[in-house]
């Protein structure tokens, strides 16, 4: 057995010798085979060149028995070159190259003594068939390995794309959620229309954008202390929830200054007194309506805003303009105040400039908003300002805040 | 939508340096095209680059706009505060139906002074 030592001029000589005696080595199957195809590899070039080479095995024992190695040696002593390093590093087993040897391969063999194998040495077609064996379970376990894996990150994928629609999930509802606080915030922003004997009203705001749910534009009503209604109209320079601040702060001046009692010319101007100070490029304009709701009369005061229009119930219509400028506008505050009078079934319509842009001619917008008004002034009044805005809506130029709000005075005056 | 609808002209200003008498006088700003919401930005980066000087006349002719809205309005409104903070003075030349009425309904009119053209404008300024 070892050491053995022992010369060969055929490849299937070399083979079988190898092989019987890393049987009798007891090294593992595997192991085994890729020795025996690497010393193959090795020798074949020489072989075929009919050119002998010679095998040799030793074992040295470590200090301790488990590091005991076996050195499997080929040596060409008639080669006209030796293998190079990067032939023998990509061999089946790889092996080392030394001054005495073509190829050796060093390999860790604890057992001292080798017994001999019950039944005697198998021969060539057993030892090969064994290795083929081995061979294949190990491929069946790599094959069921790699099944598994893919299974796990069929499973893995499965769970992080769960997690997905989850957080897509989530989002939805946050957006959700998101919105509706929007709106309620948005609903509080613009009160419901003053409920009154004698007039009735009604208003339609559109924002200019889903992603901007209120902008610039902004409204507000409420009743005086000498039983007339006060209406304020706001648009403020800009977009989002920054100018509906600065519009919110125009209602909310206006509206104070109203129900101290300050007379309606005042009240542009003095709000400009009062917010530019803390807003520099403030730019609003605002138009303030005073309407008695007993007799119809009412009074308009403008800073740059679109003038109101009235359709009379009979179908007459005009534009009422009214001087004077807004809000952070040079020489801000009403130059005058219009008076008019609303008879039974005439309606005012007040609207921002949303609704009547149009590329061709600012007056073109107004000729159009005066056909739709007049059209629709016979409709229940909560009707008419959507109905307004559908007819106006049919060319969008870019987005802008739309608020088109309408009064008319009842027919029945004693209701 | 509209098939009637003007497609959109584009905006340009041209800014000119006046000299009277061999002196700079002042800037005009000929304003040609839409004024509207989606061109203002330009008037706005003209306006930005100006540097008046005290006394100086700024002229803004509009003659050649071919429509003015509240975008135009508040570009107006601009080019007076950057005259006003340089002590410059400004005017608005070239004034078309259609931004009279604006001026009208906005209360410009009376802001801004107004002349037919800058030579008109320049005239009356080194008269006085």
């Amino acid at each position: 057995m070892i050491p053995h030592s022992t010369t060969h001029h055929s490849l299937p000589g070399l083979r079988t010798t190898l092989r019987r005696l890393a049987h009798q080595l007891d090294l593992p199957v595997e192991q085994r085979a890729r020795l025996a195809l690497a010393v193959t590899q090795v020798a074949a070039e020489e072989l075929g060149a009919g050119r002998s080479v010679t095998l040799h095995a030793t074992r040295e024992a470590g200090p301790q028995d488990d590091e005991a190695v076996l050195t499997v040696r080929l040596r060409t002593p008639l080669a006209p070159r030796p293998p190079s390093p990067k032939e023998l590093r990509d061999l089946p087993l790889p092996a080392e190259r030394m001054a005495d040897a073509a190829a050796v391969w060093r390999l860790p063999h604890p057992r001292a003594t080798i017994p001999a194998q019950g039944g005697g040495t198998p021969g060539t077609t057993e030892l090969l068939e064994e290795e083929l064996r081995a061979a294949v379970a190990r491929a069946d376990a790599l094959a069921e390995d790699h099944k598994r894996l893919k299974h796990e990150l069929a499973e893995t994928n499965s769970g992080v794309l769960a997690l997905y629609v989850q957080l897509e999930e989530r989002d939805e509802q946050l957006r959700r959620a998101h919105g509706q606080m929007l709106r309620e915030l948005e609903d509080a922003l613009r009160p419901s229309p003053v409920r009154v004997p004698g007039l009735e009203m009604a208003v339609h705001y559109e924002p200019a954008g889903t992603d901007a749910p209120t902008g610039g534009d902004l409204y507000d009503w409420f009743l005086l202390p000498d039983g007339r209604v006060h209406i304020t109209l706001v648009d403020a320079l800009g977009h989002g929830v920054t100018s509906t601040r600065s519009a919110l702060n125009v209602t909310h001046a206006v509206r104070t200054l109203a129900l101290e009692g300050h007379p309606l010319e005042s009240i542009v101007a003095r709000t400009d007194e009062i917010l530019l100070p803390f807003d520099r490029d403030l730019m609003a304009t605002v138009l303030l309506a005073r309407i008695d709701p007993r007799g119809g009369a009412f009074s308009l005061a403008n800073g740059s805003h679109p003038p109101a229009l009235v359709v009379r119930a009979d179908g007459r219509a005009e534009y009422l303009e009214v001087r004077g400028r807004g809000i952070g506008y040079p020489l801000p505050g009403s130059e005058q105040l219009l008076y008019e009078e609303l008879a039974p079934g005439d309606l005012l319509v007040l609207y921002t400039d949303g609704l009547t842009e149009s590329r061709r001619d600012p007056r073109e917008g107004e000729q159009r908003l005066l056909e739709a008004a007049r059209a629709h002034r016979h409709l229940p009044i909560e009707k008419i300002p959507g109905a307004i805005a559908a007819d106006m809506h049919t060319v969008i130029l870019h987005p802008d805040d739309t608020v088109a709000l309408t009064v008319r005075r009842t027919r029945e005056d004693s209701a | 939508m509209n098939p009637d609808l003007p497609p959109a002209r584009e905006l340009t200003v041209d800014v000119r340096t006046v000299t009277v008498r061999g002196r700079d006088a002042g800037v005009v700003l000929a304003v040609a095209g839409d004024l509207d919401f989606d061109n203002s930005p330009r008037l706005r980066t003209a306006l930005n680059g100006l540097s008046p000087a005290p006394g100086d006349l700024l002229v803004m002719d509009l003659s050649e706009v071919t429509f003015f809205d509240s975008s135009g309005v508040t570009m107006l409104v601009i080019a007076r505060k950057v005259a006003q903070a340089a002590s410059a003075e400004i005017v608005v030349t070239g004034i078309t139906p259609m931004v009279a009425k604006i001026f009208r309904i906005t209360g410009l009119d009376e802001v801004f002074r107004t002349y037919a053209d800058p030579e008109a404008a320049f005239a009356e300024s080194v008269h006085n």
